[in-house]
């Protein structure tokens, strides 16, 4: 399937079986510690929720501990940013589109201090 | 929300405060009655009680009528994780509304261990004066010695000359700034801890009330149920480590940097981009692998996440100094064009040192950087030269404005509202504030609407219902998108009154972040007063009502409850490029005002609300 752009408005369509993107993770030091603060990572599907399940199936339950809820969404306390723009929609957001080449990152929300 | 709770208070308390007189320099102590306390619990909250009985809503802040309210509360000086944490209330000098404000670090413990919950600072000294806070008595001392010292200086010298170690006594005073009425003028103290908004130093410094010594003495507090409180702590304790996933504990408030940076939440410039370069050497990451660094904690605090730094290298080789927290790296180095850590370090010690809150003083000096590069400061255009990236440049300004030096000096000491607003015309537009007169914390709240919202409707000059965007789940759910205005403003409403709660217990909410239901129970078992998370939540919802009273009597308005121009701006650039809360200033107003319990037209909260919250005799 063809895709006009890779703005977060068009991820929610279906498209490739394996994709490969470039992970990042900032103030997550045991997620940094098990996986690398920096990575290249192929995997099944092509959503985020999809990256996450490859990250637990490679790295153990402890990626999955951090990254997601219950109820396997993204952690309401995650924060994923996607080629440089912030993903938003607790509800939806595990379900956006990743696309070869895709810059993810993970990070913290918090409040500061 | 409902008020589930039952139980009295028997236990935790020293079950009196000591009302000081600068005026007669003369302090009484006075009993505390236990259903006030079971109503207010203590820091904000009693500080709230007595500012609103107290204190005339007319009230110029440097005025006689004013006072300072120092409150510890039920946890203080237990074994409960972060319980050295104390509050400040008073009339701000930046709003002139009420203000609060908190500190770690050991004050709260040691002044309950010296036998008050509290103190009560009114009258103006004739001459500097400091207290000793000791074994159930308050002395007051001449501090000509030490008027005109900074907060680092006057620490070491008050310890040394009371023969004094630093695990023996918390020491909190007031630098320059306050001594020199800065609004934004702060309280520092235990090495690099700072009551810093809503200008309580100014406040101190206007009745030249130098230093607070709480010398820590015998006093305990054994629990009304002592297992219960046991594996409280223990829970506690276990959950403070895990805040975070440790980030904390591993990386300091510093090792947020990236993240905000990442997520659109770094303030660069004066908001005027959201791109940066060099911003990793600003991060926590940085810090930890290129300064010596030893662990600097609270009182009974797990996650040390504090760290005594020594700069190596470069023009500040010797300087020993806190490192700098998130907010400081933040509002006094990217916001200022400034990626250079020690620089970093340097200046968020001298801030300290001058006693400033770091935030106000950031978003003032970026505006005049900004201001100066554009020319747009008019009559004052001749006064400052101040570059964005330059550390001599802010090192300069930063001593003007604490010593009110110059036409410069003075202006900026009034904090960015006023000053922006003494300039007029397009320098007023490049001002970061709040209507009611005071700045927002080290974010760009432009990425982060909750905080931002929060802040322009808040009772105490900053965050008042959130924290970032987290809060206990039994609250519920958690925000559904952190751009929806309606979602925004009806969470914040919903969940307002527990984060005010855990102000009014003395203890730092790094420590209770993860731990809502352990905290509660802790409060329960030390105290015989049973409360859950929603009661708890009513109690704080309670405060927050009472402030909101006393600042519509003050003369708060609908109109002050919002953004300036530039801090409701739309972000050109990063990763929340284009995002605009502006066009949902009405609808967000509507929603958070009918989710608080407020008219619709004045934000006065109804007499409903007002009856829901039991504060219908003090009315």
């Amino acid at each position: 399937m063809v895709f006009c752009c890779k703005s977060f408005r068009c991820r929610f369509t279906k498209g490739l079986d394996t994709v490969k993107v470039h992970i990042e993770f900032f103030g997550l030091p045991i997620l940094t510690n098990i996986v690398g603060a920096v990575h290249e990572i192929e995997f099944e599907g092509n959503t985020l929720k999809d990256l996450i399940a490859q990250l637990t199936r490679r790295y153990g339950t402890g990626v999955e501990r951090v990254l997601v809820d219950d109820e396997k969404r993204l952690n309401p306390y995650i924060l994923a940013v996607i080629n440089e723009e912030l993903i938003v929609g607790h509800e939806e957001r595990s379900e956006v589109r990743l696309t070869e080449g895709d810059r993810v990152i993970f990070t913290i929300m918090a409040g500061g201090g | 929300m409902t008020n589930n709770r039952s139980g009295s208070i028997t236990k935790g308390y020293c079950f009196q405060l000591a009302r000081i007189n600068l005026t007669t320099r003369k302090f009484l102590v006075e009993s505390l009655d236990p259903d006030l306390l079971a109503t207010w619990m203590g820091g904000v909250g009693l500080g709230a009680y007595f500012l609103f009985k107290e204190v005339p809503t007319a009230c110029d802040p440097f005025s006689e009528g004013n006072k300072v309210f120092l409150f510890s509360g039920p946890l203080s000086g237990t074994t409960f994780p972060g319980s050295g944490t104390f509050c400040c209330v008073t009339k701000s000098a930046m709003t002139r509304f009420s203000g609060s404000s908190q500190a770690n670090g050991f004050f709260g413990a040691y002044l309950k261990m010296a036998g008050f919950d509290g103190l009560i600072i009114e009258g103006v000294s004739q001459e500097p004066v400091y207290l000793v806070v000791s074994e159930g008595r308050v002395d007051i001392r001449s501090a000509a010695r030490y008027w005109g010292k900074g907060t680092f200086d006057t620490e070491r010298s008050l310890l040394k000359d009371h023969g004094l170690k630093t695990n023996k006594a918390s020491i909190f005073s007031i630098g320059p700034a306050g001594e020199n009425r800065v609004r934004f003028a702060a309280l520092c103290g235990d090495k690099g801890h700072v009551a810093g908004h809503n200008g309580v130093g100014a406040v101190l410094g206007s009745k030249k009330l130098k230093a607070i010594v709480a010398v820590k003495g015998g006093t305990r507090f054994d629990p009304a149920a002592e297992d219960q409180f046991r594996e409280s702590v223990k829970d506690v304790r276990a959950k403070a480590m895990a805040y975070l996933n440790g980030l904390f504990h591993t990386h300091g408030t510093a090792g947020l940097v990236l993240s905000a940076y990442k997520t659109g939440e770094l303030p660069v410039r004066n908001l005027q981009t959201n791109i940066m370069e060099g911003v990793e050497n600003i991060d926590g990451v940085y810090f930890r692998e290129h300064f010596e660094h030893s662990p600097k904690t609270c009182h009974m605090c797990p996650i040390a996440h504090n760290a005594w730094i020594r700069v190596k290298e470069g023009p500040y080789a010797g300087l020993e100094a806190e490192e700098p927290e998130y907010e400081g790296i933040a509002n006094i180095g990217s916001n200022l064009g400034i990626a250079n850590a020690e620089a970093v370090v340097y200046l968020n010690y001298l801030c300290d040192d001058l006693g400033m809150n770091v935030t106000e003083a950031g978003w003032v000096v970026s505006w005049l950087m900004e201001c100066c590069e554009k020319k747009l400061l008019g009559a004052y255009q001749d006064e400052a030269r101040v570059s964005f990236g330059n550390v001599k440049d802010v090192e300069g300004i930063l001593g003007k404005i604490a010593h009110r030096t110059g036409k410069i000096g003075e202006l900026l000491a009034e904090g960015v509202m006023r000053a922006s607003q003494a300039v007029g015309g397009d320098a007023e537009l490049a001002a970061v504030y709040t209507r009611k007169g005071c700045s927002p914390r080290g974010h760009d709240h432009r990425a982060r609407w909750t905080e931002l919202v929060d802040t322009c409707f808040s009772n105490t000059g900053t965050i008042e219902a959130t924290m970032g965007r987290r809060f206990p789940a039994q609250l519920g759910e958690p925000y559904k998108d952190f751009f929806d205005p309606i979602a925004v403003a009806s969470t914040n409403g919903r969940i307002n009154g527990w984060r005010q709660f855990e102000d009014a217990i003395g203890v730092c909410r790094f420590c209770t972040g993860n731990a809502a239901e352990g905290t509660v129970k802790a409060v329960t078992a030390l105290t015989g007063l049973e409360l859950d998370i929603p009661a708890a939540t009513h109690i704080g919802r309670r405060i927050v009502t009472l402030l909101r009273v006393y600042n519509c009597r003050s003369g708060l308005t609908k109109e002050m409850e919002r953004p300036s121009s530039r801090y409701g701006s739309t972000p050109i650039d990063g990763p929340v490029k284009g995002k605009s809360i502006m066009p949902h200033w009405d609808s967000i107003t509507s929603t958070y005002y009918e989710s608080m319990g407020w008219d619709p037209e004045t934000g006065t909260p109804t007499e409903k609300t007002i009856r829901e919250m039991g504060i219908e005799g003090l009315m």
